[in-house]
């Protein structure tokens, strides 16, 4: 009979060192030999880490799966491929998948989730997303994908670690220990444990037996202090960082310090090792099956293990075919370990021993010391992207502010900040931060679409031009880049090239709602209406949030003149971004067209309160006041605008007009003779053109 | 008449757009892989041959009445020698049956871009279903005619100026929030 589990672990210890294709090879040799779930389930993951999804779907689809793992690799598949019946069977509902996969089911709901939200099951996607943060309070894209989805969800009760569903991953907690500690501890392992399964050859799974993170939660959150073996280190060695997750424990400074010799200290030892104890039950079985939960049977549930302190976990029922593992020395970070080695061995083998006799001390479950400070930063984080989602951006930005400086210099926050600014249509300040992180990060593109939005705005062309530049030559399969470049040709008023790059944006990523809303946008200039609606509808469709796109139809309705229809979709947009000064401004010149002059102005008086920095607040207030038939009050918004824009000269067209109404008909052709010095092409024309205004005192709207 | 201009500028300045898309093409005669796409491709190394008796037709198909402003022909004496044509007509209708000749011109060893204004009897652009360019003769009285890029302009903003529709502020400051992207 083979023996399978060598060459599992051969082949996670290439897949760990991201040599995929030799992976890939390995394990296709082992599937052709052994065809068993399991073994297609390895290969699986070898395809899908080597980037080969068709591979990995087409594999795990014909054969009928039961292994929860087999089954979650088999969703994501169908997902990437746009499967979304297979993955959904895959992953059965949402009841079902808290029990059938274990301690992989915040994932799994995730996924489903995911799946929902494409197939407009919005209601459900929010209950599986809800699931998800309950059973693992870590799991950040659920909580953003709900904020983003406009679900109430209240960052305090989420991020806490105070509910018995919680599960903890195995792999999860393995992050903290490089290699050569291993090879060391490994072999002392072997030669302590006398359960040892016989199937493996310790000798060859003496160099790092990996385990598949199928998490990468960071160290902080677990047991930072101690050094665990990375017999669980599916990662490559992760230096530790004793950052804010600090366990708060006496020692650890000590222990950080310590080098091996000090391995032997009695007193950090026990402590670590009963904070390790509830962790280590979840460990019995990773040593020599490499996959995180490569168990052929049902997955073990981890969370009674994690939270009790029932130090006879290690031997659970299931299959349980590694030893018990008490081990957890003390390392410093340090990773030139080889060459204490034999030291190692020593002290581990004192340890092991100790651990076996400590048997009955309680251990310090981990959910009252662990992930805390981190769980802290994920609260307020949580409460300033919530913020940011309701696009109640005051907010949001003074939250931003509030998270420690270290934090607030990564280039994540600064975005989060710059996108709050952008929402503000505070377009300056948005470009400064944008730029700051531009230099600092060259290579993240995240964000950047915005920010070429900013810069389309404030109509700065050169530093557009420089940004598509340099994204484009960054990575042309990025959509980012594209739509970077459309907007960069749209300021030159370039409108084919804008839309051919806009739609390769859309070509390569069908899920952006904002780059069909850009798309339709450009449509809309380039006079296109029906393309720019249709446009505009997909965007809504795939994120019902997108205010952007609502705005688009709304104005594309007012250019139609349209303007019951044009002010019911910007109501729309309204309720999702209330606080925007130029939704209202629009809404307020749809009432005005609708002949609602009342409200209009109502509107509009609430605009110029709300957005103080907006001149075209005031502006429009000052022209619908002229329409409604009020000149004199309207001269005192424009005398205001005349103020703090001198060089505008549609604020002295509007001047001159409502001069003309008043009867001063020498002033509104002084404001006319300023208004057409000032744009000679623009709005002089249109004057030259139309208005004579010595003869009559009607605004001249006439088509000339 | 007609004269050199750059018809990307006055793209870029915003007052027109290309409506060449918008319009269905044909050509009366063509040679294999010297045809439309070559004509509407943006690339002046292409061109188009006619494969047939004169006049050579160029046929432009508008879905809506489109008011045209002016129409672009990029030939090249150096290149073609006498595949250059060397008289023009703009003929413009509802339908095949329906066209009059609105514009002749005549190039003399043209090299670039040949701006042709359309206007009608009012100096207006005119707002038309169905364009014809008709090549009437060849420099050196060549029988096929070689023709690059054609570009046809629309103007932009009709002239009315509602107040409603205030979009083009002549200040950043302003225009930045006339609308959200």
């Amino acid at each position: 009979m083979i023996v399978q589990e060598p060459i599992q672990v051969i082949v996670w210890d290439c897949l760990n060192n991201y040599e995929f294709d030799n992976a890939v090879f390995l394990a296709e040799r082992l599937h052709a030999e052994v065809t068993s779930e399991e073994t297609a389930f390895l290969l699986g993951t070898c395809y899908y880490r080597g980037g080969r999804v068709n591979e990995a779907h087409h594999l795990l689809q014909n054969i009928s799966l039961t292994l929860p793992q087999a089954r979650f690799l088999l969703a994501k598949c169908s997902l990437e491929l746009k499967f979304y019946k297979d993955a959904e069977l895959a992953l059965g509902t949402k009841d079902t998948v808290a029990s059938e996969f274990g301690e992989q089911a915040p994932y799994a709901l995730h996924l489903l989730a995911k799946v929902y939200n494409i197939t407009e099951r919005r209601s459900k996607a929010a209950d599986a997303l809800r699931k998800a943060l309950s059973l693992n309070p870590f799991m950040w894209k659920s909580f953003t994908q709900l904020c983003q989805m406009g679900e109430k969800v209240d960052p305090n009760s989420v991020f806490q670690i105070n509910n018995t569903e919680f599960t903890f991953g195995v792999s999860t907690l393995v992050n903290l220990v490089s290699n050569s500690e291993n090879i060391s501890f490994v072999n002392s392992n072997i030669s302590n444990n006398s359960n040892l399964n016989s199937n493996v050859t310790p000798n060859n799974i003496a160099a790092r037996t990996p385990m598949t993170m199928s998490t990468s939660i960071t160290p902080e959150t677990q047991a930072p202090v101690k050094r665990m073996h990375s017999v669980f280190s599916g990662m490559a060695p992760i230096p530790f960082s004793p950052s804010f997750g600090m366990l708060p424990m006496e020692e650890s400074p000590v222990l950080y310090s310590s080098t091996l010799t000090d391995a032997n200290e009695q007193k950090a030892i026990p402590k670590i090792v009963n904070s390790l104890r509830a962790h280590v039950g979840q460990l019995k079985d990773a040593v020599f099956s490499p996959g995180p939960r490569c168990t052929l049977g049902p997955a073990p549930r981890r969370s009674s293990r994690l939270f009790s302190n029932n130090n006879s976990s290690y031997s659970v029922k299931e299959n349980n075919k590694s030893p018990s593992r008490k081990f957890v020395t003390p390392k410093s970070p340090s990773r030139k370990n080889k060459q204490r080695t034999a030291k190692n061995i020593k002290s581990n083998t004192e340890t092991n021993e100790r651990n076996k006799s400590i048997d009955t001390t309680p251990t310090i479950t981990p959910k009252s010391t662990n992930g805390v400070p981190l769980l802290n930063l994920l609260r307020d984080l949580g409460d300033a992207f919530k913020s940011l989602s309701f696009l109640d951006c005051k907010n949001a930005i003074k939250q931003f502010q509030e998270i420690s400086p270290k934090q607030l210099a990564s280039p994540w926050v600064q975005t989060m900040i710059a996108r709050a600014h952008y929402e503000l249509a505070q377009y300056e300040a948005a470009a400064k931060i944008f730029a700051e992180i531009r230099k600092q990060y060259p290579s993240r593109t995240e964000g950047m679409d915005i920010y070429s939005t900013c810069l389309w705005h404030l109509q700065r062309e050169a530093q557009l031009s420089a940004l598509a530049q340099e994204l484009v030559e960054l990575n042309r399969n990025d959509s980012i880049a594209w739509l970077a470049s459309g907007n960069c040709f749209s300021l030159h008023k370039e409108r084919e090239t804008a839309l051919k790059f806009f739609k390769r944006a859309v070509q390569i990523e069908p899920e952006a709602a904002y780059a069909h809303a850009l798309l339709g946008h450009e449509y809309a200039v380039a006079e296109e209406t029906d393309k720019a609606l249709s446009s505009f509808r997909t965007a809504v469709s795939i994120d019902p949030r997108n205010y952007v796109a609502w705005f688009g139809i709304a104005a594309v309705y007012a250019r139609q003149e349209r303007w019951k229809a044009s002010e019911v979709h910007i109501r729309r947009a309204l309720a999702i971004h209330p606080h925007s000064g130029v939704l209202r401004c629009q809404l307020g010149l749809a009432q005005a067209a609708l002949g609602k002059m009342d409200r209009a102005l109502a509107t509009l008086e609430r605009a110029v309160s709300l957005d103080a920095e907006n001149p075209l607040c005031r502006f429009h207030r000052a022209s619908v006041l002229l329409r409604a038939g009020r000149p004199q009050d309207a001269l005192g918004d424009l005398h205001h605008l005349k103020n703090i824009a001198p060089r505008e000269s549609l604020v002295y067209y509007l001047l001159g007009k409502v001069h003309n109404k008043l009867g001063n008909s020498h002033l509104a052709l002084m404001h006319f003779s300023w208004a057409t010095d000032l744009d000679p092409k623009g709005t002089g024309a249109h004057i030259k053109e139309g208005f004579d205004p010595s003869k009559q005192e009607d605004t001249p709207e006439r088509s000339s | 008449m007609a004269s050199e201009k750059d018809p990307l500028a006055s793209e870029r300045s915003g007052s027109v757009r290309e409506v060449g898309n918008h319009a269905i093409w044909s050509l009366s005669s063509c040679k294999p892989g010297f045809g439309i796409d070559q004509l509407r491709d943006d690339c002046m190394d292409t061109y188009w041959q006619s494969d047939g008796q004169l006049p050579h037709l160029v046929n432009i198909q508008f879905q809506r009445k489109t008011m045209v402003s002016h129409i672009y022909i990029y030939t090249d004496y150096k290149l073609d020698e006498s595949y250059t044509p060397s008289r023009i007509s703009i003929r413009a209708g509802t339908h095949f049956n329906d066209l009059q000749e609105i514009e002749v011109i005549e190039l003399i060893e043209p090299s670039g871009w040949e701006m042709i204004p359309i206007k009608d009897i009012h100096d207006r652009p005119i707002r038309t279903y169905m364009i014809q360019i008709a090549v009437l003769s060849n420099h050196q009285n060549g029988r096929d005619t070689h023709m690059r890029q054609i570009k046809i302009h629309s103007p932009c903003e009709p002239t009315s100026f509602d107040i409603n529709k205030f979009r083009n502020f002549s200040t950043v400051q302003f225009q930045q929030y006339a609308t959200i992207r």
